[in-house]
């Protein structure tokens, strides 16, 4: 039985704190599309996407009118594409690239995840051909996403594919200086990547999955700053483990929604219901925004002593919230800091609140990285390499997912502001400090082994 | 010969109406599958379903739960219940919790519930209540398949003057999970 204030109180979180769901992401297995004859091989990934995704769109946007919970973004997360090819070189890769994005368009969805490698122990040479052709390929393509894992918590940290992936960092920004580099915002480079996660750029189907599934990221930040904000004109007086508990309810009421809708979606589709990534997404609108979170809870300046704590609190708290409103938890689940995404953190470090420094900081107590951070576009590759070894030592040693999304503006200096549009945002450009000539610590290459699993302290 | 009822009670709330009409239908042998009640602004209303395996009527039903309360204090009336035990909904229909708040002015049930109605949406359960801030009601209706959700949203806020009412429908389902530990969806 229903009570009164049970509907009111869910009620206000579509009136007041527009609850929606950030994606729905089908995951796709396409291993089975695996042809040596490359254009034979497209042409099977594109009838599969079309096969098995073809009515995704209208299946959300019916489970959308039934319960009236927005569903922001649709997606597709495919196998790894560099499993696919194993001798077709660079060229195969951008042939697949460009089917995967045609596809994609085919069946209407916002991005398609995938174009992915696992390097973190070595690379073959198909893995070597996908990095490689990464800069090509998103450049050319407006949909596709790129996820290189270069380090685990078991096997340590691939020094040699992150100095691969920089160049191709760089490659990509210079590829799409028009537009302010924006092909960077498309590749995440990962420690201990998830194979279930449905937010992009990293998201990709694990092979320990189905053939088939639907992944589901709750919604974003808002519905839980305003539920700090209702606690705090209720009880000014309320502490930090009121708030913790305010943030872990409604945590779970976010995931049940979540999970209500992947379900009903995946059983449209005939397919398995995966996970709900409980991550909180911000977009650039005002009110959808982790740093506003943060300022709700009394952190002013955000970048300022606290910061890190705070997030850590927030992070904790929707998990546990979470996990107790649903046994199918996964992908990334933590509060994501993406810069140029979130207007509260982007004003941050316009006015020189928020340092790179800090950001990093913060990213070793919440999912998910070092997240749509604009730098210098003279940025060189060595500094970037060193700063995605840095990032991703914090997710080796924690064993947690750490990313690294960079993006080096062309002909952009520290301090003046790169414009992404949409919900890739603005922000101003971080200053980086470069590693020096002479420096070769990440250009000595080879591996940084993996991190000792006892004496924790 | 077993009977089944449907009882309901009115009265001036007191402590213990339920107790002295349930005590009534222990002795005549029933047992209830059912109750739901409420008090509403000082007066308590009761309905109940019953069962009874000995030939109780109707009418020895109702006496002795009158005779549960002071002389005139208790309004009672006893239905037998017959054929389906639930209420002819057609097959498919969704669950959704409708509410509606604004100024408070006359007519304003009747101008939903006679939609509704017009609609073949059943109503399973219905509170309103007006007070100092404006008026609130809260359905639970039983929609049956076919119409979209936002266009039965839509046609029930053009019932008024734009603006006037704020009008929510949503899914059952969107309560129970949000609200309910052990929800388990069942598609």
């Amino acid at each position: 039985m229903l009570r009164t204030e049970d509907i009111m109180s869910t009620l206000r979180m579509f009136q007041e704190e527009h609850l929606d769901v950030r994606t729905v992401t089908l995951g796709i297995n396409l291993l089975d599309c695996i042809d040596p004859d490359v254009s034979q091989l497209c042409r099977k990934v594109e009838l599969k996407i079309r096969r098995r995704a073809g009515s995704m769109v209208r299946d959300c946007e019916e489970v959308s009118a039934r319960y009236g919970i927005p569903v922001v973004n649709k997606r597709l997360a495919v196998s790894p594409v560099s499993a696919l090819s194993a001798g077709g070189g660079e060229e195969a890769f951008f042939r697949i690239a460009q089917s995967l994005n045609r596809a994609a368009e085919e069946v209407g969805v916002d991005l398609v995840g995938g174009f992915t490698a696992l390097v973190q122990k070595g690379m073959t040479p198909a893995e070597r051909a996908l990095i490689r052709s990464v800069p090509r390929a998103l450049s050319r393509t407006d949909r596709l996403c790129c996820g290189i894992n270069v380090a685990s918590t078991a096997a340590g940290i691939n020094v040699d594919a992150i100095n691969l992936a920089a160049e191709v960092i760089l490659e990509t920004a210079d590829r799409t200086a028009d537009r302010g580099g924006f092909g960077a915002a498309k590749m995440t480079v990962f420690a201990n990547i998830p194979e279930d996660n449905p937010f992009m750029a990293g998201a990709y189907l694990g092979y320990g999955e189905a053939d088939c599934v639907v992944n589901i990221g709750v919604s974003g930040p808002g519905v839980v700053k305003r539920a700090i904000e209702r606690l705090l004109e209720q009880d000014e007086e309320a502490d930090l483990g009121d708030i913790a508990e305010q943030i872990k309810k409604t945590s779970f009421r976010v995931t049940r929604v979540g999970e209500l809708i992947g379900r009903d979606v995946a059983a449209r589709l005939g397919v398995e219901f995966g996970i709900v990534d409980l991550s909180l997404a911000p977009t650039p609108r005002v009110g959808d925004s982790v740093g506003e979170i943060l300022h709700a809870m009394g952190v002013t300046r955000l970048g300022s002593p606290g910061s890190t704590a705070a997030v850590a609190l927030l992070n904790d708290a929707v998990k546990k919230g979470g996990v107790f409103a649903s046994s199918s938890v996964g992908g990334l689940s933590g509060a994501f800091i993406p810069v140029s995404e979130d207007s509260a953190l982007g004003d941050a470090v316009q006015a020189g609140d928020l340092t790179l420094e800090k950001l990093e900081a913060m990213t070793s107590v919440c999912s998910v990285g070092l997240d749509m951070v604009a730098v210098p576009g003279d940025t060189d590759a060595a500094t970037i390499a060193a700063l995605i070894a840095d990032e991703m030592s914090i997710g080796v040693v924690n064993r947690k997912t750490t990313s690294v999304r960079i993006i080096p503006v062309p002909g952009k200096k520290a301090g003046e502001v790169a414009v992404f549009g949409g919900l890739f945002g603005r922000s101003a450009i971080l200053p980086i400090r470069p590693v020096g000539e002479g420096a070769s610590f990440v250009q000595r290459g080879g591996r940084i082994p993996a991190p000792i699993q006892a004496l924790n302290n | 010969m077993p009977a089944d009822f449907v009882l309901t009670v009115m009265s001036r709330d007191r402590v213990g109406i339920v107790a002295g009409l349930t005590e009534a239908i222990v002795e005549l042998g029933g047992n209830i599958d059912a109750i739901s009640q409420t008090v509403m602004k000082g007066y308590f209303t009761i309905i109940v379903t019953v069962q009874f395996a000995n030939g109780v009527t109707a009418d020895e039903l109702a006496s002795a739960v009158r005779h549960s309360g002071a002389s005139g204090e208790l309004e009672v009336s006893v239905k037998e219940r017959r054929g389906a035990k639930t209420a002819p909904v057609p097959a498919g229909a969704d669950r959704f919790i409708l509410t509606i708040s604004g100024p408070d002015r006359p007519g304003i049930i009747h101008r939903i519930t006679s939609y509704l109605a017009s609609r073949g949406i059943n109503i399973e359960d219905l509170y309103a209540y007006s007070e100092s801030e404006g008026f609130i009601l809260m359905a639970q209706l039983e929609v049956p398949p076919g119409p979209e959700v936002e266009r039965l949203q839509m046609d029930v806020e053009g019932l008024w003057p734009a603006g006037r009412m704020q009008v929510t429908l949503q899914h059952e389902n969107i309560f129970l999970a949000t609200n309910h530990v052990d929800f388990r969806q069942d598609l």
